[in-house]
C-alpha cells in the first residue's frame, strides 16, 4: 500500500490533533446560576468538582454525591441562615477529567459564576492546579487531595475535607499487620503528583514499622497491567498497596495478580472505594483486603446516613462519600455563623473556631499542624475495612488524634 | 529467566492485542486515506455490545462477540457510506468528522451506562502454568483470535477478487477507478471491517480489564503508535511493530518499571522517524 507525499505529511498534524482530542476529553461544565439574591431569593452556590468520568469516576461522584446531600439536607431544614437572611443552597459540578489543568478551568468556571465555596476538588494534582486560581478570587475549598504540599500557610482558605494518610496510614498498618501477618510489602501508584504524594507517606509508614518496603509507579491511563504485575510479584511482598491508584486501576491489578497466582494481601491505604474496585476485580480475588474506610458502614447510624445519602445522591453511599457529609456540614455552619455568603475570609475564620461535632460521626478533630504547619485539616474517627462474606465490612475503628 | 520468559509471553499478549487494533486502523488509512480517529470509541462500542449481548440478554459470550464485530462493523459501513464518503479526499475534514464520532459514541455510551466500569468478567478465568511462567486462558485465547483475524485479513487482501480490488484503490485510486473498480462500493466495506476488528478487539479485551465509556482512548493512542512505527498504512508493518510495541512495553515495563515503558515506545518513534520517516516497513511495503 503505498504512503503517498500527502499522507506521510499529514502525519505530525494527525499526532498533534490526537493529543489535542485526548487532552480535551473529559473537562466539561454543568450547573450555572450566581451567588447572592436571584430574584430576590438568596442563593448559596456551593461547586463541587472531581473526576466525573474515567477510571477516577468513583471518586468525584462520591464527592459530587456528598454535597448534593448536604446542600439538599439544609434546604430540606429551611436553608442556611445567613444574617437576616435564609438562603437555598445550590450545588454547581464540573468535571476534571482528574487533571490538574482541569481543576484550574473548573475553578475559573466557578469564578465566572461567581461561585464562592467549593468542596473539592480530590486528587493531589488537582488541588496544586486549583489552587492559585482559586486564591486569586478568594475562593474557600474543602479540598481533599492528599499531596504533600495540599495545605499551605500560604493559601489560607485551603481545608482538608478529611485527614489524610499522614493520619491514618501508620494505625491502619499496624493494625492490620496483626490480622494479615505481613512481613513485606509493595506500593504501586500512578507517576504522577496525585500518585506519588500518597505512596511516599505510605512507603514512609510501613518503613516507620520495620516492614521492608518497595515502591513502584506507573503510567496513568494504562490498561493492561501485565508487565505491572510480572513486576510486583518479583518483589515477593506479602502486601501490595496500591495507595490511591484509581478504583478501576486497582481492581484490573488484583484481578491480574490473582490469576497470575499471588496469594498475598492487598492493601488499599487511600481513597476508598471498594465497591468499584471490588466490580472490576469480582469478589473472588477480593480476599485478604483491607482498606482504609473514613467510617464504619455498619454502624446503625452510618447506616441511616447511607440510605438518605443514596436517596438524594442516586447513587451507593460510599466509605468516602459519606466521611465527606461531616465537612459540608462544618461548612454551611460556619458560613451561618460568619453571616455572609461572600466574605470567604470570615467563613474561614468561622471555620477554624468550629468544633467539629458532627451529629453522626460524632466528635471531629483539627490536624494538619504536624505535616502541613497549619490546623485545617478536619478528622473524624476512621475505621479498618475488610472484605467479609463478600461485603465490605469493618474490624476496627481508630480514633482521630 | 522466568523473569525473561513472561516479560516475553506478557508482551506477546498485548502485541496481539494492540496488533488487532493496528490493523484496522491501518486498513482505513492505507485503503481510504483517512486516519480514523473514533477507532477507540469502536474498541469501547464493541466492548459494550458484547456485555449487552452476554450479561443483559444472557447470551453465550461467543454471539455476544459476533454481535459486537456485526455492529460495529455495520456503524462503520454506514458512518463511511453517509459521512466519510462526502469528504473522503479532505484529510482535515475525516479527521475532525471521526474525531466527533469519536465524541458521540463516548458521551453516548457515557449517558447510557454511567462513567462507572461495568461488571463485565472474562469467560475465561483459569490460567496456564508451566516452569513458572504463567498465561491466563483469556489471554491465550486472544492471542488466538488474533492471528486467526490477522490471517483472514491477509487471505481476504491477497486471495480474493475483493482483497485485489481493495489492494488497486490504495495503490493508484485513478487506475483502480478507469479499471472499473468502484470505490463507492468498497470504501464502506473496507472501513466496515477495519471498525469491525476493532469491535472484535474490544469484545475479547475489555472483560479481561475493565470496560468504561472511554477505554477506547489509550488503545488508540498506542495502535497509532504502532501504525507509525510500523509505516503509516503498511499492514505487515502494522502487525509486526505492534508486537514491538508489546514486547518494548512489557520488558521495559518488568525490568525498569511501568512508568518507562511510554517514554521509551516514544523516544523509539520519535528517533525512527527522524531517522526512517516512512516507519520501519513504510517504504518497502510498496503494497499491502
Amino acid at each position: 500500500m503505498p504512503l503517498s507525499r500527502r499522507n506521510a505529511k499529514i502525519a505530525p498534524i494527525v499526532g498533534a490533533a490526537l493529543l489535542i482530542g485526548l487532552a480535551g476529553c473529559g473537562a466539561d461544565a454543568t450547573g450555572g446560576g450566581g451567588s447572592g439574591d436571584a430574584g430576590g431569593k438568596c442563593v448559596l452556590q456551593i461547586g463541587t468538582l472531581g473526576p466525573l468520568t474515567g477510571p477516577a469516576a468513583d471518586f468525584g461522584l462520591s464527592m459530587e454525591g456528598s454535597t448534593k446531600f448536604v446542600a439538599e439536607e439544609a434546604n430540606k431544614a429551611g436553608g442556611v441562615k445567613v444574617g437576616n437572611k435564609t438562603c437555598q443552597v445550590k450545588v454547581v459540578s464540573y468535571d476534571t477529567g482528574y487533571t490538574s489543568a482541569g481543576a484550574a478551568n473548573g475553578a475559573n468556571d466557578f469564578a465566572s459564576k461567581g461561585v464562592k465555596f467549593v468542596i473539592g476538588p480530590l486528587g493531589a494534582t488537582e488541588v496544586t492546579g486549583m489552587k492559585p486560581v482559586a486564591d486569586r478570587s478568594k475562593m474557600l475549598l474543602l479540598a481533599n487531595g492528599f499531596g504533600l504540599d495540599a495545605l499551605e500557610k500560604k493559601y489560607p482558605l485551603v481545608f482538608h475535607i478529611g485527614p489524610g494518610p499522614f493520619v491514618w496510614s501508620g494505625p491502619i498498618i499496624k493494625e492490620a499487620r496483626t490480622r494479615f501477618g505481613f512481613t513485606s510489602a509493595a506500593v504501586i501508584a500512578p507517576n504522577d503528583q496525585s500518585g506519588n504524594d500518597i505512596a511516599v507517606i505510605n512507603e514512609k509508614k510501613f518503613s516507620e514499622q520495620g516492614i521492608p518496603v518497595k515502591r513502584d509507579t506507573y503510567q496513568r491511563g494504562t490498561q493492561d497491567f501485565a508487565p505491572i504485575v510480572s513486576r510486583l510479584m518479583a518483589t515477593r511482598a506479602d502486601v501490595i498497596d496500591f495507595a490511591s491508584s484509581p478504583a478501576g486501576d486497582v481492581g484490573t491489578m488484583i484481578k491480574q495478580l490473582r490469576q497470575a497466582g499471588y496469594q498475598g494481601s492487598f492493601a488499599r491505604l487511600g481513597g476508598e472505594s471498594t465497591n468499584e474496585i471490588t466490580r472490576v476485580a469480582g469478589i473472588e480475588a477480593m480476599k485478604n483486603f483491607f482498606y482504609y474506610s473514613p467510617v464504619d458502614l455498619t454502624d446503625p447510624k452510618i447506616a441511616a446516613l447511607a440510605k438518605e445519602y443514596e436517596a438524594v445522591a442516586g447513587i451507593k453511599a460510599t466509605g468516602i462519600s459519606l466521611g465527606w457529609v461531616p465537612g459540608g456540614r462544618a461548612l454551611l455552619r460556619a458560613i451561618s455563623k460568619a453571616g455572609t455568603i461572600d466574605d470567604t475570609a470570615k467563613v474561614a475564620e468561622a471555620l477554624r473556631a468550629d468544633d467539629l461535632k458532627d451529629t453522626t460521626l460524632g466528635q471531629g478533630v483539627w490536624t494538619g499542624q504536624q505535616q502541613f504547619g497549619v490546623n485545617q485539616e478536619m478528622s473524624w474517627p476512621f475505621s479498618i475495612g475488610v472484605i467479609k462474606d463478600a461485603q465490605p465490612s469493618v474490624f476496627k475503628t481508630l480514633s482521630a488524634e | 529467566m522466568n523473569g525473561f520468559l513472561q516479560a516475553f509471553v506478557n508482551g506477546l499478549t498485548l502485541g496481539a492485542q494492540y496488533a488487532l487494533m493496528a490493523l484496522g486502523f491501518s486498513l482505513i488509512f492505507g485503503i481510504l486515506g483517512v486516519m480514523n480517529f473514533a477507532h477507540g470509541a469502536f474498541y469501547a462500542l464493541g466492548g459494550y455490545v458484547a456485555y449487552l449481548v452476554d450479561k443483559t440478554l444472557g447470551l453465550p459470550y461467543a454471539l455476544a462477540v459476533v454481535a459486537a464485530v456485526l455492529m460495529t462493523a455495520a456503524l462503520g459501513y454506514v458512518f463511511e457510506l453517509v459521512v466519510i464518503e462526502r469528504r473522503i479526499d479532505d484529510h482535515l475534514a475525516t479527521i475532525v468528522l471521526t474525531l466527533g464520532l469519536s465524541l458521540v459514541v463516548g458521551a453516548s455510551l457515557l449517558a447510557i451506562f454511567g462513567p462507572r466500569s461495568v461488571d463485565f468478567p472474562a469467560p475465561l478465568t483459569g490460567t496456564l502454568r508451566a516452569g513458572g511462567v504463567y498465561i491466563p486462558t483469556a489471554r491465550l485465547m486472544i492471542i488466538v483470535v488474533s492471528a486467526a483475524a490477522i490471517a483472514g485479513v491477509y487471505l481476504l487482501l491477497y486471495r480474493t477478487r475483493l482483497g485485489n480490488a481493495l489492494r488497486a484503490l490504495a495503490d493508484d485510486r485513478t487506475i483502480a477507478l478507469a479499471q472499473g473498480i468502484r470505490p463507492k462500493v468498497l470504501f464502506p466495506l473496507a472501513f466496515g471491517l477495519a471498525t469491525g476488528l476493532a469491535g472484535l478487539t474490544g469484545a475479547l479485551v475489555t472483560p479481561i480489564f475493565s470496560l468504561a465509556p472511554f477505554v477506547g482512548e489509550h488503545v488508540l493512542m498506542i495502535s497509532f503508535l504502532a501504525v507509525i512505527l510500523g509505516g503509516l498504512g503498511s499492514l505487515p508493518g502494522a502487525v509486526i511493530a505492534s508486537i514491538l510495541v508489546g514486547l518494548v512495553e512489557s520488558f521495559v515495563g518488568f525490568y525498569i518499571g511501568g512508568s518507562w515503558a511510554p517514554l521509551m515506545l516514544f523516544t523509539a518513534v520519535l528517533v525512527l522517524l527522524v531517522v526512517r520517516p516512512t516507519g520501519l516497513f513504510g517504504a518497502k511495503a510498496a503494497h499491502v
